[in-house]
């Protein structure tokens, strides 16, 4: 006997598929929400995921590497990056998991291209005149920090970043570093210590 | 509550970096950024659509390129097979009538290893002479 398509199955089936889409749906957020209408090219959603991280990682890439210019470049192409990949993006992990791992990847390559130079200390900078003197005492701070940023290794900063600015857990951070969590604890707490140390001992 | 001049507050303060932020301008440079990469995307993959033909009659015409010396070769094998054997190569073992009756079968052309061609029986008689 042929077999006639049901209607009413087929229906049914529809409904149950669209429900499955609603019930997949609310598990997302609304960055993993925009992400997938992004992956259809719209723009409108991209507009949105920029407004709302671009601050964001420009802090983190200022930060890390003491530079607005080279940071607000960094912070572009992470974007860049983002709307390539956003077809293949999978809503396995937080998108800020996500985002933070584009960013880290793009912070290690600039890192490894730049070859950034072994930096001096503050006060040999400060003899030499290749920094202009602070005019106040939050300013010196801000830059006796910066030196201390930069002598601590990438991994030291990015963890402590990513637990300062974004307020992520040690899991989270671990993700995105892809170590264990225990080895975040550590790098966090050794670049705390770093920066309390330099900055006492200007303060002296 | 903590002192502004707290060690502690300064290096939060410092790492959180809140005064710092992008341009107004900034979404926008991206936007247009990305709509500029997708028409380079789409003449890209325009163009590879229409190099699809030629790339394909390339692809021909090197894999004819590259079977042709082979042909060339299977013949040239095959035409080495056929040589005669030299004199000289023949086992130091046999007598020279040996070594004759064998040049002179090995010198018979190929057609003969057609069995038609010993139906004759004057072609036997032939070859018992010569075995003889």
């Amino acid at each position: 006997m042929q077999s006639v398509p049901n209607p009413l199955l087929s229906h049914g089936t529809l409904l149950e598929m669209s429900e499955n889409q609603d019930r997949e749906n609310c598990l997302l957020s609304d960055d993993q929400l925009l992400m997938k209408e992004v992956g259809e090219k719209c723009p409108v959603a991209m507009e949105k995921i920029i407004t709302r991280w671009k601050d964001g990682l420009f802090r983190f890439f200022d930060r890390s590497l003491q530079n607005k210019a080279d940071a607000e470049d960094l912070t572009q192409k992470v974007f860049i990056r983002v709307y390539q990949s956003a077809s293949r993006y999978q809503p396995k992990a937080k998108f800020s998991t996500y985002l933070f791992t584009i960013a880290r990847n793009l912070l290690i390559d600039e890192i490894k291209k730049s070859n950034r130079q072994q930096i001096s200390s503050y006060s040999d900078e400060l003899v030499q005149g290749q920094i202009v003197q602070p005019t106040n005492e939050a300013q010196e701070w801000n830059e006796i920090l910066n030196f201390a940023m930069k002598e601590i290794p990438e991994y030291y900063s990015t963890a402590l970043l990513l637990r300062v600015q974004r307020e992520l857990s040690y899991m989270e951070i671990a993700d995105i570093m892809k170590v264990s969590e225990s080895s975040v604890k550590t790098w966090i707490h050794r670049a705390r210590t770093h920066l309390r140390k330099t900055l006492q001992e200007y303060r002296k | 509550m903590k002192n502004k001049n707290d060690p502690e507050k300064v290096i939060e303060d410092f790492l959180s970096n809140e005064s710092a932020s992008l341009n107004e301008g900034f979404t926008e440079s991206i936007l247009v950024d990305i709509e500029k990469l997708d028409l380079e995307n789409k003449s890209v993959s325009r163009r590879v659509h229409y190099f699809i033909p030629f790339a394909s009659i390339g692809v021909a015409f090197c894999a004819l390129l590259f079977f042709i010396p082979l042909f060339d070769l299977e013949v040239t094998v095959d035409n080495q097979e056929n040589v005669a054997l030299e004199p000289n190569s023949l086992p130091s073992y046999l007598n020279d009538s040996e070594k004759i009756i064998i040049e002179d079968l090995m010198a018979i052309p190929e057609e003969l290893n057609v069995p038609e061609s010993f139906l004759s029986e004057q072609t036997y008689d032939l070859l018992v002479l010569l075995d003889s």
